[in-house]
């Protein structure tokens, strides 16, 4: 769509901490069974963001959005911050130790089932972009907003269901890494770099390659960090994604196009 | 004169003549103003960049941060005087845009902006595991507690940025960035080098950066990467130069003035989340609001207060 969210490290946050909410609360939900919860709440509240807040600077230049959403995250961010204050959350449920062996490997079943949902919700994302009428007039939208609205397409309302999707997508996330990983207001902002770096290794705009994105930046750290040690993880992940945009700036697995 | 002219020389000849304050002022003031003209400093190194160039970059904080950082290792471990680290400091981070500018200036819009993040998050995590430069633990610099002469030093390296933007706004290089800034092919084909004047621009910007940077790291006399290489720095010279409006002379220095103004006031009431709350609404506000910041408004007067053109404006950027 051509616009850069850096509030989506912030989105990733609040789903993490509605999850938190509902597990910690009365009705003491499964992490993994609050995930539409707050992909519903966060839709909604990234359709908003997007419908009255963004989109009045969308023809802007892009620094316009950039920034935009980058103040944005840091008013979530210290919402949060004075709500929730800044103590380290985390949820343990009674399988968090249990894994599953295949013979020498040993895979904890949190993160396998993390595995399957991402890779089932990369997939219905790939369907819904490309098969339903919503997912083509996204497409439309991000290619000719012009011509988008010219053949009938509400491209005000279409911009903030992106953003609601990414929103949405973003409240899995953080949903399933709450299990995971330590909860707290500032979270988000790790996972923003990363979320970038993988997007442009899988070539921006390209859902499945966001996947294989995402295989290929978690090799790349890990090799990093046994080759060059712990610290220098984030160097290593970091050059591969310069060297890519350089040479491949449509992603690994892209196309180049005119 | 031009309306714009006359309010360049007007700020600087109120720079000019703060140098007589500080020997007036108790030593809360004379850090505040320092900090002000680091700030101005460092929007307007961004804003020849960024500003005139129309290259919005995330990693002039590297340049902060590796002037910082020079300066420190040649004091600290080379015992060097300030001078010289201070000329290390400088030539470091001007080496250092021209290599990295060299195949990143080719790049645009989003491509730009994420490479120059990357390289500013690269740095800072690179610096953190180097033994020579202290790891993450940071440096100590010789302590100099003459906070005078940071102040003077802070306001010298400002002057010296808004005479260096003015000259430059007069000179063909100048022109050469703005032509780049609205259209780069168009630029190429008049026979501009557009790759040779982008990387001369981040040089200069990031040269006026990795002084502050020093300065900023003889003045606190400790440095860690998270200090000197921290993105909001990034963020808020982009935010201060729109503020006051990219691309002209003296805007970035009005955008600090009014945030440092604001940040002050609120940091004065309370020192909490909800500062950066209201930092961020105000930027939120701006962004929408004051596209082309502030300065058509100073310089243009009463009848730069035209409702319906903003309108217009606000409507064009509108979906």
């Amino acid at each position: 769509m051509n616009v850069i969210n850096i509030a989506h490290g912030a989105f990733i946050m609040l789903g993490a901490y509605i999850s938190y909410w509902l597990f910690v609360g009365p009705m003491h939900l499964d992490p993994f069974l609050s995930i539409p919860l707050s992909m519903i709440v966060l839709f909604v509240l990234a359709y908003l963001i997007q419908r009255f807040i963004v989109n009045q600077v969308i023809r802007a230049p892009m620094l316009a959005t950039f920034l935009l959403t980058f103040a944005l995250s840091i008013v979530i961010a210290n919402l949060a911050q004075v709500y929730w204050t800044s103590d380290i959350r985390s949820i343990t449920t009674n399988y968090s130790g249990s894994s599953i062996e295949f013979g020498p490997i040993t895979i904890p079943w949190i993160r396998l089932w993390t595995l399957i949902i991402a890779v089932a919700l990369t997939f219905a994302l790939q369907a819904f972009m490309t098969r339903s009428k919503i997912g083509r007039a996204i497409r439309a939208t991000s290619m000719d907003v012009d011509a988008a609205r010219l053949s009938g397409v509400s491209v005000a309302h279409i911009y903030a269901l992106t953003l609601g999707i990414g929103g949405a997508l973003a409240a899995a996330a953080g949903s399933l890494v709450s299990l995971s990983y330590a909860i707290t207001p500032t979270m988000g902002d790790s996972f923003v770099v990363r979320a970038f770096v993988v997007s442009v290794l899988g070539g921006l705009g390209n859902v499945t390659g966001a996947l294989i994105g995402g295989l290929v930046y978690g090799v790349i750290e890990a090799f990093g960090a046994l080759f060059f040690g712990e610290g220098y993880k984030d160097v290593v992940a970091l050059v591969v994604l310069l060297l890519v945009i350089l040479f491949r700036p449509y992603g690994l697995v892209g196309r180049a196009t005119a | 004169m031009q309306p714009g002219r006359r309010f360049s020389y007007a700020v600087l000849a109120l720079l000019a003549l703060s140098a007589l304050l500080p020997t007036h002022l108790n030593g809360n003031w004379v850090h505040v103003l320092t900090l002000f003209f680091m700030m101005s400093s460092l929007a307007q190194a961004w804003n020849l960049i960024g500003g005139f160039a129309g290259y919005p970059s995330f990693g002039n904080v590297t340049f902060f941060g590796t002037g910082a950082y020079a300066c420190a290792y040649a004091m600290n471990a080379l015992h060097w005087p300030f001078v010289s680290g201070l000329l290390l400091a400088i030539a470091v981070a001007a080496l250092f845009a021209a290599v990295a500018g060299w195949p990143i200036l080719r790049l645009r819009g989003h491509y730009f902006a994420i490479a120059t993040l990357s390289i500013a998050i690269g740095t800072q995590a690179f610096v953190a595991e180097l033994p020579p430069l202290g790891k993450g633990s940071g440096m100590t610099l010789p302590i100099n507690s003459n906070f005078h002469f940071f102040y003077w030093l802070m306001l010298g390296i400002l002057i010296a940025s808004i005479v260096l933007t003015a000259a430059i706004a007069q000179t063909r290089f100048g022109y050469a960035l703005v032509a780049i800034r609205e259209n780069e092919e168009a630029a190429t084909v008049l026979g501009i080098n557009a790759a040779t004047t982008k990387v001369l621009a981040w040089m200069l910007s990031a040269a006026i950066t990795g002084a502050a940077g020093a300065t900023y790291a003889y003045w606190t006399s400790f440095i860690d990467p998270p200090t000197v290489f921290d993105l909001n720095f990034n963020v808020l010279m982009i935010i201060m130069t729109l503020l006051g409006g990219a691309g002209s002379i003296v805007g970035p220095t009005i955008g600090s003035f009014i945030l440092s103004a604001i940040g002050e006031y609120l940091g004065a009431l309370s020192v909490s989340p909800w500062h950066s709350v209201v930092l961020g609404a105000i930027i939120v506000v701006i962004v929408i609001v004051l596209p082309r910041g502030l300065m058509p408004y100073l310089t243009g007067g009463i009848r730069a207060f035209n409702l319906n053109a903003l309108r217009m404006q606000l409507r064009a950027s509108r979906i």
